[in-house]
């Protein structure tokens, strides 16, 4: 998300991550994972529920594509954080217009299924640019 | 549940040890919002 990060800010656009995890974890984690964008708080999800975010059953959450994401967390050197919070809870990206109208939304069908970085990038680099003209 | 093309639902959350932010402090600029879910 660092390298997306960069590329969206070059693209005029801001991003923003949103997590139900309580303020006070989302702090140590964001110091943690040194992470260069905010982090929102949304505990009670009414974000999540506001932009279509759904919840997951038993094999969307615990099928082998979340297994296969822990494991190339641990390759990568992420430490086993335990279960956080809500495991049903699911997430997804959403792309926001200048004019504050949804220009793209994915929703998350395990926690780790999500949209092509390449077609995020493009999208945001797209509207950034459509934005740049309209002033 | 919102579609593309829709007016994005208002916000107001807490950033971690930085104060709220609203959908209406990005207007007029692009933003991405991700959503986190539990791999992280």
């Amino acid at each position: 998300m660092r390298d997306q990060h960069e590329r969206a800010r070059r693209a005029g656009a801001e991003v923003l991550a949103v997590s139900f995890a309580a303020e006070r974890k989302l702090v140590r984690y964001r110091e943690e994972m040194a992470l260069p964008f905010p982090l929102l708080a949304d505990p009670d999800r009414r974000a999540y529920r506001a932009y279509g975010m759904g919840r997951g059953g038993v094999w969307d959450i615990w099928g082998p594509s979340t297994w296969w994401a822990y494991l190339r967390l641990f390759l990568k050197g992420r430490r086993w954080r335990g279960i956080q919070d809500d495991p049903a809870q699911l997430g997804g990206d959403v792309i926001i217009g200048g004019d504050g109208r949804i220009a793209y939304h994915y929703r998350s069908r395990s926690p780790a299924d999500r949209p092509d970085a390449t077609e995020l990038m493009e999208r945001l680099e797209a509207l950034g640019s459509q934005d740049g003209e309209g002033g | 549940m919102v579609s593309v093309g829709d007016p994005a639902p208002d916000f107001h959350l807490e950033r971690a040890q930085a104060g709220a932010v609203s959908l209406k402090d990005y207007r007029g600029r692009p933003l991405l919002l991700v959503f986190l879910r539990h791999p992280g």
